[in-house]
């Protein structure tokens, strides 16, 4: 199946893993108890239009390729939690191909990520690490 | 029974090549610096603008090094200048928070350059 940009084709690509809790952008807090759900799970930010910047499409002429940054933050109680999750979700996007109505994509690539940190601006501390996949595409 | 080959002018066009690699590296590492300087700026003006990060765009600092095979490059906030130490948070986020900053657009839009240049300054050394 196919989703309308980048950023929608990677969430399509670890939701399909139940093994996977996702969230899209920003963690829910629980209204009746005002507390986060529970860990570990990965959060996906995406650029605003889905796809990213436009670039220059050296063959077309035109600035048609997508050039777009997707970053998936491991959040868990302790290291080993945050590696399970990011080798999960490592083994589900790294080199897929996503599909984007309208668009071709090229394999998603691993740009960047930082280790396993310490966030101690939250209470209880928790620790997470993050990725940050390369998402290309032009016109189909 | 034994045969002999004179390698000679093998010989000699290794001290060639051997010779123009170095010369290679040189010219090598000034197409990079000027790359990385570029990358610098970009990496600048896109850090540039955020409220509370008004230094973090003077952090960033670029420095080459030349070894026997290589030419390296490394850019980015110099932790021990002012706010240099957001770097980790403006461009990876927290684990509330992502990131505010796209690490390497600059370094996806010289890259190629660079590479280009690169390798016509090799050619140009060795032939």
């Amino acid at each position: 199946m196919s989703s309308p940009d980048a950023t929608a084709a990677v969430l399509a690509l670890l939701t399909a893993d139940a093994n996977v809790k996702v969230y899209d952008g920003e963690v829910p807090v629980d209204p009746a108890t005002g507390r986060l759900p529970a860990r570990p799970y990965v959060v996906v930010y995406g650029p605003p239009d889905g796809d990213g910047a436009r670039s220059l499409d050296s063959l077309a002429g035109g600035s048609n390729r997508a050039d777009g940054v997707v970053t998936t933050t491991y959040v868990g109680d302790s290291a080993e939690a945050v590696r399970i999750v990011a080798k999960r979700v490592r083994g589900l996007l790294l080199d897929r191909t996503p599909a984007v109505t309208g668009r071709t994509s090229f394999p998603i690539r691993h740009d960047s990520g930082q280790n396993v940190t310490r966030d101690d601006d939250v209470q209880p501390p928790v620790l997470f690490a993050v990725d940050r996949w390369l998402c290309q595409s032009v016109p189909a | 029974m034994s045969s002999e080959m004179d390698v000679s002018e093998l010989r000699k066009l290794e001290v060639d090549l051997g010779a123009g690699a170095v010369a290679a590296l040189e010219d090598v590492r000034k197409v990079v610096q000027v790359g990385a300087l570029k990358i610098k700026r970009g990496m600048q003006s896109d850090a540039t603008g955020h409220r509370h990060a008004a230094a973090f765009p003077s952090s960033i600092t670029y420095d080459t090094k030349i070894g026997a095979t290589y030419v390296e490059a490394e850019i980015g906030p110099d932790k021990g200048r002012t706010q240099g130490a957001l770097g980790n948070l403006l461009y990876f986020g927290s684990s509330k928070n992502g990131p505010v900053i796209d690490l390497t657009r600059p370094l996806r839009e010289e890259a190629p350059i660079v590479a280009d240049f690169a390798a016509q300054a090799a050619a140009r050394a060795l032939l």
